[in-house]
This record gives C-alpha cells, structure tokens and sequence, in this order.
C-alpha cells in the first residue's frame, strides 16, 4: 500500500518534471524542425545561473531564480537568431551546432565552478507528508511550478493569438506567411519559450540533485524519451508521456530495483518505435 | 493610376527560369484573369507580388513599389493571396482559420464585420464554425480559404487556381462566389488552369507562356481567338 502511494506521488513529481523538460523541447521541433541538442544545456544553465546569483551577487532565492530563468531565454533567443537562423534549412548543421553549444556551456561551468557539484539552496526548506509518504517541500514546489507552467504553456498556445501563431507555423509554414505571420518571430519565441521552461526545471531540481557540468544529458536523454513515446511534435504528447514515465521510472525504481529507471526509457523507446513509430499522439510524419 | 504595376520582372529558381521578364497591369476595381499551361509561371508570379520569392525588375502597388517589402507589409498594404492548393490550417478549427486571416489587424469592429460577410457569402462555413478544417470537402475547404483572405482585408485579391480539383457544379458556385466578391469592390486577379472558368468570368486575361505574357486582351475577344480557341478549347 505504501508502495502504490509512493509510486504515486513520486512519480507525479517527476512525471511533471519529465514533462517541463519534454513540452520545450518537443515544441521547437514541431515548429521550427530543430532538433535542439542544447536543450539539456538551458536546463543546467538555470541550475547554475540561479546558484550564481545567490552565491556571488548573493541575491535573494526567489529573484535570483527569475533572473536564471530569464538570461537563459535570451541565450536560447540568440542561438537561434545567430547560430541557428543562418543556416536553418540545413538539418545536420543545426544538429552540431546545437551540440557544440551544449559542449560549450559544459565546458563552461567546468571552468567557471569546478568539476564537483555545486549544492544549491533550496527555495523552502522541510519535508511534508503525503498520504504517509514523505516529499522534501522543494520536490512539491518542483511539482507546482512545472505543473502550472505547462498548464500555462498549453492555455498559451491553444487560447491566445501569438500562441496560435506558434501552431500555424507548425501545421503550415507557408500558409503562416500568406496570414502575415513572420515564421523568423514565431521560431525565436518558441526557442525562448523552449529555453525558460528548460531553465525552470534546472533551476528547481538543482536543490535536489545539485549542480555538475555533465547535468545537460540527462533531461535531454529524458525529453528525447519523451518526445518519442509522445509523438514528435505534440505538446500533448509530450505532458501524456512524461507523466507515464514518471511513473513507471518510479515504479521500476521501488518494486524492482533503484539501479534499472534508466532502463525503463530505453525500453519504452523501443517498444513505441516498433508498435507505435508516430507515438503516442504524434499526427504527422515531418 | 495602375492598381498593380508588374514591371518587367524575372524569377529564378536556382538557374532555372521561372518569369522571364514579365509585365502586367490592373486597374483599381478591374476582375483580371492570368491563364497558361502548366509550369507556364503562374504560381510564381503570384508569389513574386506577395514577395515570397526573390525577383529581378520592379513591382508596384498603388503608386508604391512592394518588391522591396516583406511579405507581411504586402499583407497589410491590402495585397492579400489566396493559394494554390488551399494551404489550410489544417489542424485548425474553421472559425481559426478565419481567424489566423485576420493576424495583422486589430481593428475588432471590422474583423467582426468580415467575418459576417465570410459567413454570409459561404453559409456553410458558419455551420461548420466548430469543425476541424482538414476534415472538410474540397469546395468547403477552397471557401474557407478564400473566406481567410477576405478577412485580410484585401483591396487586391488574388487567387490561385482556386477551382482546382472542383467538380463542374462546385465550380459554378465558386465562379459565382468570386464575382460576389469582385462586385463588392476587391480588385480580383484570377489566376486558373481553366481557361473556360476565367475567360467567362473576368474583363480582361492574361495567357501565359513559358514565363511571359503570351497574349493579352479582352477575355470575350481572346476567346474568340482562333489561336487561342486552338490550344485551349479543343484539347478540353
Ligand atoms: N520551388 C521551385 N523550385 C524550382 N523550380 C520551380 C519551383 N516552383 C516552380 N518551379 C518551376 O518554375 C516554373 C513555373 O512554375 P509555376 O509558377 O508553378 O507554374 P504554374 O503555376 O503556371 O503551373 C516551372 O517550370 C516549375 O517547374
Ligand atoms: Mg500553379
């Protein structure tokens, strides 16, 4: 009984989590093609921003924080205006170039902080219990924000106009611009879009799993999952799948053994490649 | 004054020439019709006033040259496409395709009022508000995106092979529906593969070969044209 509860709770915080990173990550795909190898690397970048802010300028949790979550959008907006948008139509060299800013920034945090992890603080110190099962209040506040941000995200692109206009592009590039919309806007607000929500994740799983210069692979392993088994492309997807791995990581790790929640994404990858290739909610071949 | 002025222009595809120095006018309120083969330049020329491809020569509109501009500000100057093959939002509701037409305006009362006229000219696009787009017949589909560039709010409206893949009676209501439009004061460029379509519908057209203007003239006379008649009336 214990089990199914912790399975449950643990596993609604991580599946939110694995959703977070998955949303931005699948939505520069579906609209702008690019498969963003520096997605993870948004992701440790708020990690480590926030922890910078707070140790070197030494400002409060909740600013610094905002602060991370913002100069990672506007580094995610100026690799796709300069790094990107030159050569966008070629998708083997947005696929380098996005990796060798993923090594970059790895390499980066290497020489700024070191090898080791760094301990960030935690927005709210304690544990509370749910249902019996103890959760630190950090690991639920993880689970607030990425809960209400991809609600937000979803409500954004479904109900407003410039969200709309995300889609557009996405169902049809060539008729967004006979509309007036211009798809260069559309693909670098999705890029800051994509990076703010990575940085987010970062940014409050930090305080859990501290920050290392190799953290970047992890989520990215974890959104590529994701977007596999969701569908390419589709948000809903992404929230479905990232709640199902959430869970069954959670599963594996308490009923089977703490070793083999890796081996539960590989395996779920293979299966939805061989049965089902589009994913679970994936519509079209791009 | 010229409503649209196409000055000598070319477009290339690579090496490939597609317009080869071609030239049209239209006249404020005129229903011009453009013909030709396929592969003749129709498409391209079209692309060319809407700045979608890169052109060689000048354009102007209303006094103005355009070639210059961005897609968007051609929008928003009143140039308004309706493309080949619908190119619908097709993921999107009706009433969202309608809507998307509208991305450059803010002017609410006016939207609110297009939008009436849209659905008064095609009722069924009303009756089907709520539907997915992609899930329409091909004339609701090729309402809806006429409906879409009429809610761009356009002075110049240009069609692209709107009756394509239409039966005969679709094709009726179509014909009759873009003369409704015309005759509510939009200037109307026709452009179609069916020459029958355009020439009985529009005051002037143009024929186009080989990426120019082949003939052009009055569309009751070129259809009189034994040359004409020859290539474009015997073979369909
Ligand atoms: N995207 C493109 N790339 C290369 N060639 C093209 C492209 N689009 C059209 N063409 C070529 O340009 C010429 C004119 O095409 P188009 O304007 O589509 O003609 P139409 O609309 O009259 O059928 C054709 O020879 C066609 O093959
Ligand atoms: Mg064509």
């Amino acid at each position: 009984m214990t089990e199914v509860l912790n399975i449950a709770v643990l596993g609604t915080i991580w599946g939110a989590l694995y959703s977070l990173i998955a949303v931005g990550f699948t939505l520069i795909f579906g609209v702008a093609g690019i498969v963003n190898l520096a997605h993870g690397a948004f992701y440790m970048l708020g990690a480590y921003l926030s922890y910078a802010f707070m140790t070197v300028l030494r400002l409060p949790v909740v600013p610094a924080a905002l602060l991370a979550v913002s100069c990672t959008a506007v580094v995610g907006m100026l690799i796709d205006r300069f790094g990107i948008r030159p050569m966008r139509e070629r998708h083997v060299y947005v696929l380098i170039i996005t990796l060798a800013f993923a090594l970059f920034f790895q390499e980066l945090m290497y020489a700024l902080f070191g090898p080791h992890g760094k301990a960030v603080g935690s927005f709210i110190q304690g544990d509370m219990a749910i249902g019996g099962v103890y959760v630190s209040y950090q690991k639920v506040l993880c689970f607030g924000a990425s809960a209400s941000l991809v609600t937000l995200l979803w409500l954004f692109i479904k109900k407003t106009k410039t969200g709309k206009s995300i889609s557009a592009v996405a169902q049809n590039r060539q008729a967004a611009i006979y509309v007036g919309i211009q798809p260069e806007r559309v693909y670098l607000l999705t890029m800051g879009i994509s990076a703010a929500l990575a940085a987010v994740a970062g940014v409050f799983i930090a305080p859990v799993l501290e920050a290392v210069p190799t953290m970047w692979v992890f989520p990215l392993f974890k959104a590529f999952a994701v977007v596999i088994i969701g569908g390419l492309g589709s948000v809903e997807g992404a929230i479905i799948a990232g709640m199902l791995l959430g869970y069954s990581e959670t599963c594996v790790s308490i009923l089977i053994s703490a070793n083999y929640p890796d081996m539960v994404y590989l395996v779920a990858i293979i299966l939805v490649l061989l049965f089902r290739p589009r994913g679970l909610m994936g519509k079209r071949a791009h | 004054m010229n409503l649209l002025d196409v000055r000598d222009i070319k477009v290339l595809y690579g090496k490939a020439i597609a317009l080869n120095g071609l030239s049209i006018r239209l006249q404020p309120g005129e229903l011009v019709g453009v013909v030709g083969p396929n592969g003749a330049g129709k498409t391209t020329l079209l692309r060319a006033i809407s700045a979608v491809v890169p052109v060689l020569g000048e354009i102007y509109y209303d006094g103005q040259r355009i070639d210059t501009k961005a897609p968007h500000e051609i929008i928003r100057m009143g140039v308004v496409q309706c493309p080949e093959r619908r190119q619908l939002f097709t993921e999107f509701t009706v009433a969202e395709n309608l809507e998307m037409g509208a991305f450059l305006r803010k002017d609410k009362e006016g939207i609110r009022r297009d939008l009436a006229y849209v659905y008064a000219l095609f009722p069924v696009l009303a009756e089907r508000r709520r539907q997915i787009s992609g899930t329409l017949s091909g004339g609701e589909q090729q309402m809806l995106a006429i409906g879409r560039a009429l809610l761009s709010k356009p002075r110049l409206l240009m069609m692209d092979e709107p009756s394509m893949g239409l039966s005969p009676l679709v094709k009726k209501h179509l014909a009759a529906s873009i003369l409704e439009i015309w005759k509510g004061g939009i200037t109307v460029l026709l452009v179609e593969q069916d020459a029958h379509l355009a020439l009985g519908l529009t005051q002037r057209t143009y024929i186009l070969e080989h990426g120019k203007v082949g003939l052009e003239g009055e569309s009751q006379r070129l259809m009189a044209n034994e040359e004409v008649k020859r290539v474009y009336f015997q073979l369909t």
